[in-house]
């Protein structure tokens, strides 16, 4: 068994414009892939989308023993992480499988197993 | 300085932004006001200083605007108004801020006024030294490298654009007040880096004026005392001003290392060491707000250097790293291959520059020059120097280069 962490890098900006019944299919595209889950025998540990990176803290040695804190995601750039789902599972090929399918309707990916 | 210029110096902004929120007239109250400063030029010598220098001021300026606009025709009296905030004038000229302490509202309004996103950079900078802290348009014009009748004119056009845009003579609410109050840091810093840009002959440095910039953050910082981006800018400007004296010699720069670090200002460089450990620095901080205070350590440390070698550049490169992942720009990328170059030689200054272009800026290929050199590729370094003199637009500094250029 080992622990993936599913995190979902998306134009943030581009999420809040788009009409309502693109946030629908989005959603409907959540919910295949929460059955694509259940279905491959994958445990889901924890989903959640979340809040804006504007509401995002950032903080970083600062060289002199101190933090530099900053508000806002650690890098500015168009894409950011706006939700993540941390799955358990004993059959990678299958798990991979389910995020192409995810990636395939619209989302993008970034998979990632937990070392050790 | 006379007692008219003493109060003039420090009661202006707010006499202006007082007589803005009861008249409501951009185009009226300046002029009113120097008209009253020039009545009192007249009368106070000879009459002695009024027991309330501002207040005289306040009445003989009200009554000139109540004077022209009874000989207004009708025409004008249509003329458009300032937009106020209406809370204003139920609660008074003094209204309680959210941090529950009493500030002076109506000088807040006129600095978001001039400084509002809506305008030209540079135009907010100019109208902010003029309107806030009453700098003369001729000393504007020098600070900005400019003839006085263009920025006149560039003045003129700003206050036609605050009212024809419908820019409020207000404070916006609390969610957009800070990115407000970055961009019044922004503004005040246009200004005061105008005056360290090069000029020529006698105007090499404007320093003087830049100093007017650091009053301008100080006016505001006296209104808004903890806005991290307010304390970390002005002790990266004190910093910054603390060498003002030692960087021309005969009318030519001195580079850093060069200066004569006895001439620098060591009661400027306390006051942003102090500011620089408030405790509003430690966090959360805007991405400008950062900026600056990254910028400022970078500066603590030439400024606290004993001699120019002695300077920590490992730091330097360290808070320029920083810099980067906090606020790239090319400029900052430019200043860490420098500070990379004193760190590790002139190879590796070589390669942190690898790629970085500015357009329409000489200062690449220049430090590019000056690397070659140190790395004894003269060939290369007299081609770099080719190009630095060739994009440079500013006699002192092309001056500087060609001098380089010869001496390889």
């Amino acid at each position: 068994m080992s622990r993936y962490l599913i995190l979902l890098p998306a134009p943030e900006a581009e999420w809040a414009q788009l009409p309502p019944e693109e946030h629908e299919k989005g959603m409907a595209s959540h919910q295949q892939f929460h059955r694509d889950l259940a279905e491959g025998g994958h445990t889901l540990v924890a989903v959640s989308p979340l809040e804006p990176s504007a509401e995002a803290t950032s903080m970083r040695p600062d060289g002199e023993g101190g933090a530099l804190v900053t508000e806002g995601p650690f890098s500015e750039t168009a894409e950011q992480v706006v939700g993540f789902y941390l799955v358990e599972s004993g059959d990678e090929a299958d798990l991979r499988a389910a995020c192409t399918r995810f990636a395939s309707r619209g989302e993008h990916i970034e998979l990632r197993r937990l070392a050790g | 300085m006379t007692e008219l210029e003493l109060v003039v110096r420090q009661e202006w902004g707010r006499l202006v932004a007082l007589l803005l929120a009861q008249f409501r007239r951009l185009d009226l109250v300046e002029d009113a006001l120097g008209d009253a400063v020039e009545a009192a030029s007249r009368t106070w010598p000879e009459d002695g200083v009024p027991d309330n220098p501002a207040g005289w001021l306040m009445t003989t300026a009200r009554r000139r605007v109540l004077d022209r606009l009874r000989t207004e025709d009708v025409a004008r009296r249509k003329q458009a108004l300032l937009l106020t905030d209406a809370e204003r004038h139920q609660e008074g000229a003094r209204t309680m801020a959210d941090s529950g302490a009493l500030v002076e509202d109506d000088v807040l309004r006129l600095v978001l006024m001039c400084a509002h996103p809506a305008l030209a950079p540079e135009s907010a900078s100019a109208l902010s030294l003029r309107l806030v802290l009453g700098v003369p348009t001729a000393d504007i014009a020098r600070l900005f490298l400019v003839p006085e009748p263009t920025m006149a004119a560039r003045i003129t056009r700003a206050k036609k654009r605050i009212v024809g845009a419908g820019i409020p003579f207000a404070v916006p609410d609390a969610s957009v007040l800070p990115d407000r109050l970055d961009l019044v840091a922004r503004t005040a810093y246009l200004a005061f880096t105008a005056g360290y840009a090069p000029g020529t002959g006698p105007d090499l440095l404007r320093a003087d004026l830049s100093g007017e910039a650091i009053r301008l953050v100080r006016v505001v910082l006296g209104l808004r005392p903890a806005e991290p981006a307010l304390v970390a800018l002005l002790a990266l400007m004190l910093l910054q001003h603390s060498r003002r004296d030692a960087r021309t010699h005969d009318g030519r720069l001195v580079l850093l290392a060069d200066q004569d670090r006895t001439r620098w200002h060591h009661d400027d460089i306390a006051e942003a060491t102090r500011l620089l450990a408030s405790p509003v620095l430690a966090g959360p901080l805007t991405r400008p707000a950062a900026s600056y205070v990254l910028q400022a350590r970078i500066a603590v440390e030439h400024a606290t250097a004993p001699t120019p070698d002695a300077t920590r550049w490992d730091r330097i490169v360290e808070c320029y790293d920083l810099l980067l992942q906090v606020e790239p720009s090319p400029s900052a990328r430019l200043a860490r291959a420098v500070a990379v170059a004193e760190d590790r030689g002139a190879a590796a200054g070589l390669d942190a520059l690898e790629g970085l272009e500015i357009p329409d800026s000489h200062r690449p290929a220049a430090v590019r020059a000056e690397l070659l050199t140190r790395a004894g590729d003269v060939d290369a370094a007299r081609a770099a120097y080719d190009q630095a003199i060739a994009a440079c637009r500013n006699d002192v500094e092309r001056a500087f280069l060609e001098t380089q250029r010869e001496r390889l």
